[in-house]
């Protein structure tokens, strides 16, 4: 059945985090309404962040979260909790009025899963709030989310493409197979209707004939922010040696002295002012989108706009924090950059990258029409006499996988070097999220090369052998006696009324059940990379629903069914790593034979 | 491997009407959760 011939589905998205975080969510519901045309999305979002969903002409509604009303009276001590709850109830009421088809809710935050918990719906994606008050989560996505995302363990499945697959997946499952879009594309100059007004003479007497770059001098967080002494270099070394080029600073009005500083610096460097304007403190949401939008090439730290610049097509260069989660929120697309520091990876300190490196990596990736990427990054690098940054970084190049190799965004190394170990960990556990909620991966060992693996990484994988073997043991055992507690409960007439021998026999049964997961747990504590599994189990076994002891064992059992797959991809993959690094049979034919003296025999 | 639609999707979930004691519990929960994220990120 085609989802084109149904009726129009009501779809609540609750999208409370920051705009970066509502950006990333409109670019997985395009996708889901490019499919699903039927569909008819109410977006609830921060009153501060809901410039760009109100943009999008395909959201039938925006529902701001009243912030300033509720909260702030509260919290300077003008008005008491009660005011606040009842003027939360008066907001709540057009939402929980008529249930809805679907509730997503994108926000993965206690405060939202109370208001997934109050909002009726047919289908809940995300957290949500059982009976008792407990947090809830029903659908496996979430549960990858929240056990190994949240948990700050390493995979490289990006966010949009969670979400989006998250969506999906439940569509297709609940409305039956989409329209077919063709191959039109999720981004676009037209993803938002802007309205420019004059704004738009701000902008449209700056030279149009010039390549320009858009440089976002902060972030909403400090720790992510780069210094403006380093930006002010950047813009330096790009406005001397790429005459054809204008760069635009663009920020919010607290960045002004910011701003003003890298004004400051790159005017006296350089002989043509005009080369440099600031409209940092000078743009709402529709002027800041429409000069992104006309930009070749966004620089910035990881902050929104690399989101924005994504959905309209943009490229970007990001200058990632010390954080390496930019596999899953980082800028998406083709052809965008991103450049971390080895030093801060995986702490909290601020990104050690040079300007010089920045901009080596910018002028490669800006040049790829010419190069067409013959030449490595480190000849470039080397070229520009740089070659000293290449040991403090990591550049990557995103690029779209083709459907077959299981589609989403890919983060690809520019430098040839081993892989570290908790890349290869993200790795698999982005393959095992693939094999558990997708239903097809490619075959294990896809995007892991013989030239990526090194000694180091075999001692940390080898050792890894054992506790995949035991894993896969403990799930095995877990399922089969899960599964023999189900049955037997399953016969029994009464829950609560067993003879002796029944009740010693579940007992015994539950007790068996408890020292598994007990040993799980232990197991999953003896190394990083096996960490997750006891995150993911945990998850799973607070969200069992069943409400008799038959149910809940027969979910138990498949809790552990779906571990133990998890535990053989991770043996799979280590079986494969250690095979890559093992010495390779060369054929006769193909060696060399060193000279010999004359009248000498081959042996 | 096939996948199986509940583990993906989650289950249908035909929400009953509340009662009064429910509807305040997750309220107040929105409410205090609400302010402690705005508090966090002061």
């Amino acid at each position: 059945m085609s989802a084109s011939s149904e009726k129009r589905v009501r779809c609540l998205v609750i999208q409370l985090g920051r705009l970066g975080d509502n950006l990333q969510s409109l670019m997985a519901l395009r996708a889901a309404k490019q499919l699903y045309p039927q569909l008819e999305i109410t977006l609830v979002t921060r009153d501060r962040f809901s410039s760009a969903a109100k943009r999008v002409p395909w959201i039938e509604k925006v529902v701001e979260l009243p912030t300033v009303d509720v909260l702030l009276p509260i919290l300077e001590g003008k008005e008491s909790k009660e005011v606040g709850l009842a003027k939360l109830s008066q907001w709540l009421i057009p939402l929980v009025e008529n249930p809805w088809d679907l509730l997503l809710n994108w926000t993965y935050s206690e405060a939202s899963s109370f208001l997934s918990g109050l909002v009726p719906a047919r289908i809940k994606l995300g957290y949500t709030r059982r009976k008792d008050g407990s947090i809830s989560v029903y659908d496996g996505w979430s549960h990858y989310i929240q056990s190994v995302l949240q948990g700050g363990f390493p995979q490289n499945i990006h966010l949009t493409d969670i979400l989006t697959t998250q969506l999906l997946t439940a569509l297709q499952i609940h409305l039956g197979d989409p329209v077919d879009a063709g191959n039109a594309p999720v981004s676009s100059k037209s993803f938002f209707q802007l309205d420019l007004q004059s704004k738009e003479n701000l902008w449209n007497w700056k030279d149009p004939t010039r390549k320009w770059i858009g440089i976002q001098i902060a972030t909403g967080q400090s720790r992510k922010t780069w210094p403006a002494s380093k930006w002010a270099r950047v813009a330096e070394l790009l406005l001397s040696r790429h005459p054809d080029c204008r760069i635009v600073l663009l920020g919010e009005s607290k960045d002004q002295k910011k701003s003003d500083e890298i004004m400051e610096v790159v005017s006296s460097k350089i002989t043509d002012s005009s080369s440099i304007v600031s409209m940092v403190g000078k743009t709402d949401f529709d002027l800041w989108a429409n000069i992104v939008g006309r930009c070749q090439w966004i620089l910035a730290s990881d902050t929104a706009v690399v989101h924005l610049a994504g959905v309209l097509g943009t490229r970007v260069l990001e200058v990632g924090s010390g954080s390496p989660r930019f596999w899953e929120t980082g800028p998406y697309g083709n052809g965008h950059y991103v450049i971390s520091s080895i030093e801060a990876e995986g702490t909290e300190l601020p990104p050690e990258i040079s300007p010089e490196a920045v901009y080596s990596a910018w002028s490669y990736a800006s040049t790829e029409w010419a190069h067409r990427r013959q030449i490595s990054m480190e000849s470039h690098f080397g070229q520009l006499g740089w070659s000293s940054e290449i040991a403090k970084i990591r550049v990557f190049r995103t690029k779209i996988r083709p459907t077959n190799d299981g589609g989403g965004v890919v983060y690809e190394p520019q430098f040839q070097r081993p892989i570290r170990a908790a890349d290869w960990a993200g790795l698999v556990w982005s393959y095992t999220a693939r094999a558990w909620y997708c239903g097809w991966t490619p075959p294990v060992g896809h995007e892991l090369e013989r030239s990526q693996t090194n000694p180091s990484l075999v001692q940390i994988v080898r050792p890894l052998q054992e506790s995949a073997d035991v894993l896969i043991r403990i799930c095995d055992e877990a399922r089969r006696t899960a599964g023999s507690l189900h049955q037997r409960t399953s016969k029994m007439k009464s829950e609560k009324i067993m003879d002796l021998s029944e009740k010693n026999e579940v007992q015994d049964l539950g007790k068996k059940l408890l020292e598994l997961d007990q040993l799980l747990q232990r197991l999953a504590q003896t190394h990083p990379v096996m960490q997750p599994y006891g995150a993911i189990s945990q998850i799973l076994m607070h969200n069992l629903r069943g409400e008799s002891l038959a149910e809940i064992s027969r979910e138990t059992a498949e809790v552990y069914q779906q571990l133990g797959q998890g535990a053989v991809i991770l043996r799979d993959w280590i079986r494969h790593t250690l095979n890559l690094v093992k010495p390779v049979a060369i054929q006769q034919s193909n060696v060399i034979e060193l000279a010999r003296p004359k009248g000498e025999k081959t042996p | 491997m096939a996948t199986d639609g509940k583990r993906v999707s989650g289950e249908l979930i035909e929400d009953q009407r509340k009662d009064q004691a429910e509807v305040s519990m997750l309220l107040q929960g929105l409410l205090q959760a609400l302010l402690d994220e705005v508090k966090e990120t002061k």
